[in-house]
């Protein structure tokens, strides 16, 4: 582990310079996805780099285009479980929540890998406050896939739930997690 | 693709992500080396440089030693590093578009001043130093190299595809005097890494080059590994200093040579190099080594990538500059350095050439194309046809 006075002796890139990256990354999918050189994985790409861009900068616009790109995207790829992946993360950014639970279902009866849906679930839940059924989501998630994003997650969510942040991801795999969904809705 | 994506915390910074590195004596000015290093793959016309990184080329006098029945390269203590970093982005007055500048800290701590996309780039001393946008330079027909790991032969096309066709990336280009540079500090043979460090008072190594496709055609496939069969190796790998690696993953990256290398050699059914009574592969210690070698005492070739590897293996003295150049077509050199060991026909991937070559002027890059394709429909549309082809 290093150890660290404070943040400020770690140097981090200037937000001018990663608002310009990410706003060249965002014209360059836009150009290709006006000239319809796009596949759905792309078009999914570019919708979560606009409600990334929307969540720094604020700006309801980046929002309102996400959305009108995945609602576009589920019509051309209805059989593809990126489009309704894609879809819930903008609809979940608008607080449609049910309606963003029902695309996580849609997502995973068309193959969308559990671990990444449980991890969207979570979110979700912890949006509504609903930090034991969060809880679930994250434990899934980090047992199924033990990667960094799912395991940084795990203690900050059982601090949420009222858990001691310290213990590790090691109990048998939750069973509620697909029934608490529905039960949401 | 050489180096570009090479692991996933590249992938989450392509500002800091290493794309290539290329030495090469100048063709154009005698007696000067040239040190080119590309970041930001698949870069947007407007891209910029991290102000939170430090590009650096390090440069170490070699020898060439034998232990055992091989020869070994052995790396002198002498460093001479070049360190560009640059400022956030400012717009002049008057002016909507936004203008980076970038400092080029040479081995004798002299500081140059340039900025981003100057095509004269800037001269002081002897020293050329240009950094911006350009052509990727890389080529490589990566759904041959998918369709070879899945169908465990080689599946070359005759002509290929470029993944890499149209592609921009950020370039730092440093041409320096050799004598001026190096002194009476040995020579003429250097070891040359590429390496992206965060500035700030805890300095981090986020990636480092020395060979190229080492980590992404090499190290990458896991499923010949008899130790970590589930192991993404490139991120521990990249945190390393090159020329000194820590004792604590060697054995990882040991075993995953062995295994690769021998998968490698295995692709035209035949064995060219046999392991040792350890199980060790003959070219494994050699790669550990992960730098290039260039001898500043030659003249420009344009394919010499390896060469200077193979004399050694051969125990003959090389005869070109080795090094890199901008055209060098290094994904046939290396599929037939690993495959057939030179014992048998080139390996061609059916792709020679970029999407334009390089120039023989400074700053040696091609200019960039304004309006990029989109690489991950690219990858995703090419995976789909190697797919199809192994099927």
């Amino acid at each position: 582990m290093i150890g660290l006075a404070n943040d400020a002796e770690l140097a981090t890139t200037s937000g001018v310079i990663a608002l310009v990256n990410l706003r060249a990354q965002i014209d360059g999918l836009e150009s290709q996805a006006a000239a319809g050189r796009l596949a759905p994985a792309q078009r999914a790409s570019l919708i979560d780099l606009l409600i990334l861009g929307g969540h720094v900068l604020g700006r309801i616009a980046d929002y309102e285009r996400a959305a009108a790109l995945a609602e576009q995207l589920v019509h051309d790829a209805p059989a593809d479980d990126i489009a309704f992946l894609a879809r819930a993360r903008t609809r979940a950014t608008f607080h449609r929540f049910a309606a963003a639970l029902a695309d996580l279902d849609a997502a995973e009866r068309l193959g969308s890998d559990r671990a990444g849906l449980d991890a969207e679930r979570a979110a979700i839940f912890q949006a509504l406050g609903r930090y034991d059924d969060a809880l679930a989501f994250r434990r899934n998630a980090a047992e199924s896939r033990p990667d960094f994003a799912t395991l940084a997650r795990w203690p900050g969510s059982r601090r949420n739930a009222g858990r001691s942040p310290r213990q590790s991801v090691c109990s048998p795999r939750g069973s509620g997690a697909t029934r608490m969904s529905r039960r949401f809705r | 693709m050489a180096d570009h994506f090479s692991g996933p915390r590249a992938i989450a910074d392509p500002a800091a992500d290493i794309a290539d590195l290329y030495i090469f004596p100048s063709p154009e000015r005698p007696g000067h080396l040239v040190l080119v290093l590309t970041v930001f793959p698949a870069a947007a016309p407007s891209a910029l440089f991290s102000d939170a990184v430090a590009y650096r080329f390090r440069l170490r006098p070699v020898t060439v030693t034998t232990a055992g029945a091989r020869g070994v390269f052995e790396v002198g203590q002498t460093e001479y590093a070049f360190s560009c970093t640059f400022a956030a982005p400012v717009k002049p007055d008057g002016s909507e578009a936004l203008v980076q500048a970038g400092t080029c800290t040479t081995p004798t701590g002299e500081v140059i001043s340039f900025r981003v996309n100057d095509e004269r780039g800037t001269e002081s001393k002897g020293l050329r130093v240009f950094a911006g946008l350009r052509l990727d330079p890389f080529f490589i027909d990566l759904p041959g190299v998918l369709a070879t790991n899945k169908l465990r032969r080689l599946a070359f096309k005759a002509k290929g595809d470029n993944i890499l066709e149209d592609q921009n990336v950020l370039s730092i280009v440093v041409e320096a005097e050799v004598a001026a540079m190096f002194g009476a500090g040995g020579g003429p043979l250097f070891a040359v890494v590429g390496e992206t460090v965060t500035t700030g008072k805890v300095p981090i190594r986020l990636e480092r080059f020395g060979r190229p496709e080492l980590k992404n055609v090499v190290l990458s496939p896991k499923e010949f590994d008899p130790v970590n069969r589930d192991l993404e190796i490139r991120d521990l790998y990249n945190q390393e200093d090159p020329f000194h690696l820590a004792r604590d993953y060697v054995g990882a990256y040991r075993a995953r040579l062995n295994a690769n290398l021998a998968f490698f050699d295995g692709l035209d059914d035949k064995t060219d190099w046999p392991p040792d009574e350890h199980g060790n592969h003959p070219l494994t210690e050699l790669l550990l080594a992960d730098f290039m070698v260039v001898d500043v005492s030659k003249p420009y070739a344009e394919d010499s990538c390896y060469e200077i590897e193979r004399a050694l293996l051969k125990g003959i003295a090389p005869e070109t500059c080795g090094g890199r150049s901008l055209n060098d077509d290094i994904v046939d050199s290396l599929y037939t350095l690993l495959v057939n060991a030179g014992n048998g026909p080139r390996i061609r991937d059916g792709v020679d050439q970029a999407t334009q070559p390089a120039s023989r002027s400074f700053p040696y890059l091609v200019r960039p194309n304004p309006n990029p394709p989109d690489l991950k429909a690219r990858v995703a549309a090419l995976s789909a046809s190697a797919k199809g082809v192994a099927r």
